[in-house]
């Protein structure tokens, strides 16, 4: 049974001298879809790094469903996040990372049968272009049997058709999972989600309006 | 859990495999006849397997293969559990060896 509420709280983290966070909540349910935004630096890897358990910050407080968890990534199937780069191992083909990664069978089919990735079956990860492998990765992570689903740069990357595909295969999990997703792509990020953070100052803001992104610095005035 | 363990294995398996035969070369300069070159190859071979061929390894893999680690995490493994099933996973490898080696003294 997939745990459906996350909640951080008083979350601090500085890396040496400079702080990226300072005091940070955040809390999401199954169903919310949240972008994270924010400049380059200002802590969005960071604060999914911390939530999946493999950054340790100065201080947090961190429940899921209402339990408190220091590494949620060593329950196995509480969260799963999507890094940044590339991280298949390279020495299998496809068949064997889905058979590796992915437990239930029926979810193994359908990964197997989508229609991008069954002609690749057979090949590994370095022989996919940039895209198509990036697509593999998050077709992985959404299938994850975890209730919480981190993606950091998930639109990094690729193009525009690949895409859309991504926001379909989130939009048909969005009912069963709760989403965070990093990404500068903001435009994706207004379309697919229905809440919106933003780090800046340390502090994570809940935007209400796409214009409090201009107004707070992110957005220059022309791209709203 | 074990399986994506065996398979992280194996990635190390390859860098310590490539490192500990270099390493193993200078185990032929300690011997003087061909059999003693020979279970001198061996013997710091499987030496080196256990440890700075694997320690190299995993220092290599942590280097330059960092994000892949993000694929066992995603399986609610940690890092000292990937690197203490990659070293066990030496083991019946040095067995082998050393059983070689005894063969090879005994002819």
């Amino acid at each position: 049974m997939p745990y459906s509420t996350l909640e951080i709280d008083s979350l601090t983290h500085s890396y040496g001298n400079r702080r990226i966070l300072s005091n940070v909540y955040f809390n999401c349910k199954i169903g919310d879809v949240t972008g994270v935004l924010g400049r380059n630096g200002s802590g969005k890897s960071t604060l999914l790094k911390i939530i999946f358990g493999t950054v340790t910050p100065q201080f947090k407080h961190l429940r899921i469903n209402n339990e408190i968890i220091d590494k949620p990534f060593q329950k196995g199937n509480l969260v799963a996040y999507l890094p940044e780069y590339n991280f298949l191992p390279a020495n299998i083909a496809l068949d064997k990372i889905i058979d590796l990664f992915i437990k239930d069978q029926r979810i193994k089919e359908e990964i197997q049968q989508d229609t991008l990735i069954n002609k690749y079956l057979t090949r590994k990860p370095m022989e996919l272009s940039s895209g198509e492998s990036r697509y593999f990765e998050i077709l992985l992570i959404v299938n994850h049997p975890a209730g919480i689903i981190l993606l950091d740069e998930p639109f990094s990357g690729i193009e525009p058709l690949l895409k859309e595909r991504i926001i379909q295969l989130i939009e048909s999990k969005k009912d069963e999972k709760c989403f965070m997703i990093a990404d500068h792509d903001y435009r994706n990020i207004l379309k697919l989600c229905n809440r919106l953070i933003l780090l800046t100052d340390q502090n994570c803001i809940e935007i209400n309006e796409p214009s409090e992104l201009t107004e707070r610095g992110y957005l220059p005035e022309r791209y709203v | 859990m074990l399986r994506p363990a065996l398979n992280f294995s194996k990635e190390i398996f390859r860098f310590n495999l490539i490192i500990s035969v270099a390493i193993g070369f200078f185990g032929i300069f300690a011997g003087g006849s061909p059999t003693t070159s020979l279970t001198g190859f061996f013997s710091v071979f499987s030496f080196s397997l256990f440890t700075g061929g694997f320690l190299f390894a995993i220092y290599f893999y942590s280097l330059k293969y960092h994000k892949r680690y993000y694929f066992y995490y995603n399986l609610g493994l940690t890092k000292i559990q990937l690197i203490s099933a990659a070293w066990l996973f030496n083991l019946p490898v040095v067995l082998a060896v050393y059983i070689l080696i005894i063969i090879i003294n005994a002819i």
